[in-house]
């Protein structure tokens, strides 16, 4: 009961952050569970269930998109390739850089409110989606269908020993870090581009191995979105529950293994 | 005649009203002496109610609180390095703090044959009544080596206070450390709203989740900026650190008169605390506020609990919650346009509209120096404010933002478009605010919760911009911020704010 207590009080002070449930909004960030919302959608509707290995397989239009890259790149399957890339950065990302939204919209001026934030989640989002794109390609082309099982079990074990290193819990305090900005023209941009990038490049590091290892399971929509819990606990939680984290990690990365030796 | 306990209500009694070596004194001494002889284990020593506020055993300077070879206690993780600033629960979360502590050194002091009516008393070093001449000084008893009987005096013993030089107080006569009537002016007080947008001034503090650290939107109320932050900067030493301010015998006393500023801000009829859940009685991780009571028994408080201090468990009011009369001074300077009248402020929720971003600056400024001016140009479609008339804005904010440092760091002095930047005190009206230095460094750090993004400050400009344009000294376009040391800076001072903004709303 206090578990569920806590885990609506939690959720309500979620909510909050998007002015959907608080009281504060320089400039309503509604827009952000709606961008996450559309990303699980399309993750969802991707057939992501059926897993990256039976796509790869030859099945799906994942598949074929493969075998089309190596006959010669098509320019539409490439560009739904990057969507893919995208949706999973708006659905998982977007939710945990909140904080760092409000700041930009608080400290700058509001006739270019919107120009900030725009150039902040560039800078956020192209460093996730150029890396998403370059891990599912590795997890395609170089690991394989049949390596999968155990490159998913590895990686959760890897994962799990990353949240106990001291850069992770650099990084996860590092996602906090605000930057000054300048208040106008060009270097404004640069400053919002500059900021959103660092914010990236800490995530990556601080969440990184864990979604890598999410995206190489045969059910990545379903993991990915058990990391996507576990990260948005960590990133808004007074203490991350680093070592919990880790074992659940673990025991993840176990079962992965037990599983590619009975299969 | 004060009554120490009325209808069993305990009174907490003006510092600098008691006698010398009032017995209230002379206890709180003793009760120290016996507290800091228990283990660091007990939840009753004086050094564990001192790690409640800050503990960090990889710090040199902290042997007074763990000597090596002590256990440490189990339930530290649950009960340990709590302290909240830079938020909206600085107040409640200190009140619950202070509580608890005060109930524990009664009850030693009536173990030891002292009075059962004990209460703590508080510093109101901000009184321009009767006692205006010393408020500001530290008492002899807390600079004396010994207690009238002879024996050790725990209030001086061993303390670490700061740069002022004892030696050169005579003996039985307070010493001056240099805290100055504008580290302890009392602005905070017509502040009309317990908290507000991160780039707003508030009496409690801004909106945050459990403790601080939520990427640069906590900042610190008025009453916590000044005077808390300046008092704790000023007496330096022990006071001058998270980790290690609970030591020291005078941050009690001064944190009474913090929370003493509470009930005053609290008895206007226009101002009231949040309404809102998430701060009444919050959850989630981090909460709720755990202490032990003077029985060892764990309790929990919520800001809920203690609204009314008479009515607390801790059942306590103040010799003194009169409004200060500096409070009026200070309203009086706004124009009756931009006045809200009390009415229109006794509901609770503060304004929806965040202020907005009017001018800034576009490098980073450095502080170090002892003086320091920044022309901060206010953009063209930017809304032109005359706040004789209520027209453009009706509150201007001074941001200082991202202000991280290192080495010895001491109180800056802002001040705009001072024509004389030699003596800016010669014109009163133009002085902005202080820039306390008290949790910069501990914040500036990549450790730190908040990654290392120093600590911003909001100061509340309206009456000095009102003043401004009252003597035709504002064109809207361009404000010069000057800041100067309050102390000639130390060699090994950086010091470096990432922005100076100024809003709107």
């Amino acid at each position: 009961m206090a578990l569920v207590r806590e885990s609506l009080a939690y959720a309500t002070r979620f909510l909050a952050r998007f002015g959907l449930a608080g009281r504060w909004r320089p400039a309503s960030e509604w827009w952000v569970p709606a961008a996450s919302l559309a990303g699980w959608g399309w993750l969802a509707v991707g057939g992501n269930d059926h897993g990256f290995a039976a796509l790869c397989a030859g099945g799906g239009p994942i598949g074929r998109l493969v075998g089309e890259w190596r006959a010669g790149i098509l320019a539409s399957q490439l560009a739904g390739w990057l969507l893919m890339s995208l949706a999973m950065t708006l659905a998982m990302m977007l939710p945990l850089t909140i904080d760092a939204l409000r700041y930009v919209s608080l400290r700058s001026f509001p006739w270019r409110r919107a120009r900030a934030l725009g150039g902040w989640l560039i800078g956020y989002l192209v460093p996730w989606i150029a890396a998403a794109s370059i891990a599912s390609l590795a997890l395609m082309t170089v690991v394989g269908p049949t390596a999968r099982p155990w490159t998913a079990a590895a990686a959760f074990l890897v994962a799990a020993v990353w949240q106990m290193t001291p850069v992770k819990g650099w990084a996860l305090r590092a996602c906090h870090r605000t930057r000054p900005l300048k208040p106008s023209g060009v270097s404004a941009d640069a400053s919002c581009l500059l900021f959103g990038a660092r914010v990236s490049a800490a995530c990556m590091v601080s969440c990184g191995p864990m979604m890598f290892a999410a995206m190489a399971t045969a059910w990545p929509t379903v993991a990915l979105a058990g990391v996507f819990v576990v990260a948005l606990r960590e990133r808004y939680v007074w203490r991350p529950p680093t070592r919990a984290t880790a074992l659940a990690l673990a025991a993840a990365g176990g079962f992965l293994a037990l599983q590619a030796i009975a299969s | 005649m004060v009554q120490p306990i009325n209808n069993g209500i305990y009174t907490r009694e003006d510092l600098w009203g008691l006698a010398a070596w009032d017995p209230t004194l002379v206890w709180y001494a003793k009760a120290m002496g016996a507290m800091f002889q228990l283990p660091i284990s007990n939840a009753s020593s004086w050094r564990y109610q001192a790690a409640i506020h800050g503990y960090d055993g990889t710090m040199p300077q902290l042997q007074a609180l763990a000597q090596p070879g002590e256990t440490l206690p189990d339930d530290a993780d649950t009960y340990w390095k709590r302290c909240q600033h830079h938020g909206w629960f600085f107040l409640p979360w200190h009140r619950g703090y202070l509580g608890y502590f005060e109930r524990i050194v009664r009850k030693t002091i009536v173990g030891l044959g002292g009075p059962a009516e004990w209460a703590l008393p508080y510093w109101n070093y901000s009184d321009t009544g009767q006692n205006a001449d010393v408020a500001r000084l530290v008492r002899p008893e807390f600079l004396a080596a010994q207690l009238p009987d002879g024996s050790a005096n725990a209030l001086f013993q061993g303390v670490v206070r700061g740069r002022y030089q004892l030696a050169d107080t005579p003996k039985g006569q307070a010493a001056d450390f240099g805290i100055g009537p504008k580290d302890v002016r009392l602005k905070c007080l017509t502040y009309n709203h317990f908290y507000d947008s991160a780039s707003a001034s508030s009496f409690g503090g801004g909106q945050t989740a459990f403790s601080h650290g939520e990427g640069g939107v906590d900042v610190s109320g008025g009453v916590e900026k000044t005077p808390h932050d300046n008092v704790h900067g000023d007496l330096g030493g022990w006071m001058g650190s998270f980790e290690t301010a609970g030591l020291d015998p005078l941050f009690w006393l001064h944190h009474a008169n913090i929370d003493r500023l509470w009930a005053v801000w609290a008895a206007d009829p226009g101002h009231a605390e949040p309404p809102d859940a998430s701060w009444l009685d919050p959850t989630g991780s981090g909460f709720p506020y755990q202490f032990h009571d003077e029985n060892g028994v764990s309790q929990v408080v919520k800001p809920s609990d203690v609204l009314d201090t008479a009515a607390s468990v801790f059942t306590y009011r103040y010799q003194d919650t009169s409004v200060p009369a500096q409070v009026a001074a200070f309203a009086a300077r706004l124009p009756a346009a931009i006045t809200t009248p009390p009415a229109a402020v006794a509901a609770p929720s503060p304004p929806l509209q965040a202020p907005q971003l009017a001018g800034a600056s576009d490098t980073n400024i450095d502080l170090s120096p002892a003086q320091v001016s920044v022309d901060l140009p206010i953009q063209a479609q930017a809304p032109t404010v005359d706040l004789a008339a209520g027209t453009g804005a009706r509150r201007i904010y001074l941001n200082v933002e991202s202000v991280v440092g290192g080495g010895q760091l001491d109180t800056r002095y802002v001040y705009l478009n001072p024509p004389n930047t030699q003596t800016p005190d010669e014109e009163p009206e133009l002085y902005a605010g202080s820039l306390p230095m008290f949790g910069v460094a501990e914040m500036s750090r990549s450790v730190a919760a908040n990654g290392g993004n120093g600590k911003n400050f909001v100061l509340n400009v309206t009456d000095v911009v009102a003043h401004l344009q009252q003597t035709g000294r504002w064109d809207g376009q361009l404000v010069r911020v000057y800041i100067v040391a309050k102390n000639p800076p130390a060699s090994d001072t950086t010091l470096t704010a990432g922005r100076i903004s100024l809003y709107y709303r």
